[in-house]
């Protein structure tokens, strides 16, 4: 389906593996086919069974449930710790920057 | 000194240390052989390597005077709960490697005290799941049946405890994962009020959910521990309420609420409903009066749970990208390295809770699942607080069956999320929860009799459960 341009994915409640591929796309999960064939029936059975919730016609006011976003002041804060050991934990790096494959040239 | 780290609490473990009848290294070494011992269990998934130079600290301490209740008690910690300097994969392959570069909160609170932090333990893979037999590292099997699981996703942390390899452990809580482990090993498990205990260095897994909180042997243990994490550290962690918010008026009621309709429903199994009955009778005895409730929507949280929950993993499981930490695959180009990384590095739960999280948010879907289960959540929330106008706790059992076999329930996704029927209610509302050991079943299997308070009730739960605990 095509919203100004933009394709949005839409899955029917008739499930398709079709679906399924989509989701997982979504999830960057890449997955077999026989994965695909067995999240097809889980999902069909637990979608089918959390379903149940839209039927329930709820009070007006129930947005509201008294909590509240805790938020930091918008300012910078030098970060304390060892920038070294951050970087030091991607799979890969160098000179003191992560690296990962062209973004652009795709 | 000889002492059985099965039965001692951290109270008398504490007093026999400061007057010096036994020394940190001593228990140390009990629980080191305990751990040992029970290996097969995998209770812990690794010991740390820092445990000689945490006994001489806590030594230290204590001959200096200046031991406090868990100075050199032994912990364990749930492998997604970080400790600066040390390994924590939430028993994912894709964190392979990864170690944690600062303290969570808790671990910050409780290093005060020089404990001793003996190892990281077991777990459903980023906790999805309630028997931790979705674990890269292999499933953690029941002290009490070895055939049978747990109880999950925070298994290990009840196992290390239930086998006195080790005196409490922390586990997390998202929608029952402390509480159902904690009643299929005989041990108390506590769900704090959302916002108590800071989730500053927990992996998320449902954010709005999610509470790390104690396991131990009995509710005193329980209260010494729930004391010392629930600290309001906001300096940079915007997850903990102050502790002036933490407001909560103990009634005297003396009513326990039992919710008629789902505690007479089919798939409990009849010992757990007898056992149930027979600890309101002990209750009775013990001065309260049970009342039957009608929560018409409580019967309808596991659905909003299995919506609420993917949805807010899926959204916090996507940092994992083979980028920034942990397992990597490359790819032919960046969507495809995150694919086959992903793809890989997940297990099959995880993925399937990424695929469904991502369906209840999508376009056209959103609002029926997603913003029906908010809302739901609230009204629930409000529901209950009807009946806490006129009770002290809800009650249930903790799992509508004890331990059931390992491999038993890892077919059918669907009836493993059914098991969590009483726990969710407090995770969707924020109300604190605690499973208690009520007794056991004919085979010897523990069962566990839970309890659901008003937000910031948790006195509560510790003067009920301290009648329940009793033999």
């Amino acid at each position: 389906m095509e919203i100004g341009g933009v394709f949005v994915y839409t899955v029917t409640m008739e499930f398709t593996e079709d679906d399924i591929t989509r989701l997982a796309e979504m999830g960057r999960l890449e997955l077999s086919s026989e994965e695909k064939a067995t999240y097809l029936k889980d999902i069909k059975a637990i979608v089918a069974y959390v379903s149940e919730i839209s039927k329930l016609s709820l009070p007006e006011n129930s947005h509201n449930d008294g909590t509240v976003n805790v938020l930091r002041e918008d300012i910078v804060i030098p970060y304390a710790g060892d920038t070294h050991t951050l970087i030091e934990q991607a799979p890969s790096h160098e000179d003191g920057y992560v690296s990962v494959p062209n973004l652009f040239n795709a | 000194m000889a002492i059985d780290t099965k039965k001692i609490s951290i109270g008398e473990a504490h007093e026999l240390l400061v007057n010096k009848e036994l020394s940190v290294r001593e228990l140390a070494d009990t629980v080191l052989e305990k751990a040992k011992e029970t290996e097969s269990l995998k209770g812990y998934i690794e010991l740390y390597d820092d445990i000689d130079v945490q006994v001489k600290t806590a030594q230290e301490k204590i001959d200096n005077g200046e031991a406090t209740l868990l100075t050199g008690i032994p912990l364990a910690l749930k492998d997604n709960i970080l400790r600066n300097g040390f390994l924590a994969t939430a028993a994912s392959k894709i964190l392979s490697g990864y170690k944690a570069s600062y303290d969570s909160t808790v671990v910050a609170a409780l290093k005060k005290e020089n404990p001793l932090f003996m190892g990281r333990t077991n777990m459903d893979e980023f906790a999805m799941g309630g028997s931790t037999e979705r674990s890269c590292y292999g499933p953690s099997k029941n002290p009490y049946d070895e055939k049978r699981v747990p109880g999950g996703s925070s298994g290990g942390s009840a196992v290390v405890v239930a086998t006195g390899a080790a005196l409490a452990s922390l586990g997390s809580d998202t929608g029952g994962s402390i509480r159902q482990p904690a009643s299929f090993t005989g041990l108390v498990g506590l769900k704090p009020t959302y916002g108590t205990v800071s989730r500053f260095g927990l992996m998320a897994m449902g954010s709005s959910l999610d509470q790390i909180g104690p396991f131990t042997k009995n509710v005193a243990d329980s209260r010494i521990m729930y004391n010392a994490i629930a600290t309001d550290d906001n300096t940079h962690d915007n997850t903990s309420v102050p502790q002036i918010k933490r407001i909560f008026t103990k009634t005297k009621n003396k009513k326990i609420a039992v919710p008629k309709d789902i505690i007479n429903s089919e798939g409990i199994d009849p010992e757990v409903k007898k056992n149930f009955e027979e600890t309101l009778t002990r209750l009775t005895k013990g001065g309260y009066e049970i009342v039957e409730c009608d929560l018409p929507y409580l019967s309808y949280s596991l659905a909003a749970y299995y919506i609420v929950m993917p949805a807010e993993s899926s959204t916090n499981l996507a940092r994992f990208d083979g980028v920034r930490f942990g397992y990597k695959e490359d790819g032919h180009d960046i969507k495809n390295l995150y694919e086959k990384t992903r793809g890989h590095g997940f297990g099959e739960e995880v993925r399937r809770r990424i695929i469904l999280g991502n369906f209840v948010l999508s376009h056209g879907y959103y609002d029926a699942f997603y913003n029906k289960a908010e809302q739901f959540r609230a009204a629930l929330r409000d529901e209950i607080n009807k009946v806490f106008a006129y009770a002290d706790v809800l009650a249930t059992p903790t799992s509508p069956t004890p331990a059931f076999l390992i491999g038993e329930k890892t077919n059918d996704p669907l009836s493993m999320y059914l098991a969590d029927i009483f726990t969710v209610p407090a995770n969707l509302t924020g109300m604190p929860a605690i499973s208690v050991p009520s007794g056991k079943t004919t085979s010897g299997l523990p069962l566990g009799f839970h309890m659901t308070a008003p937000h910031f009730g948790e006195s509560v739960l510790f003067e009920i459960g301290t009648i329940v605990e009793r033999p």
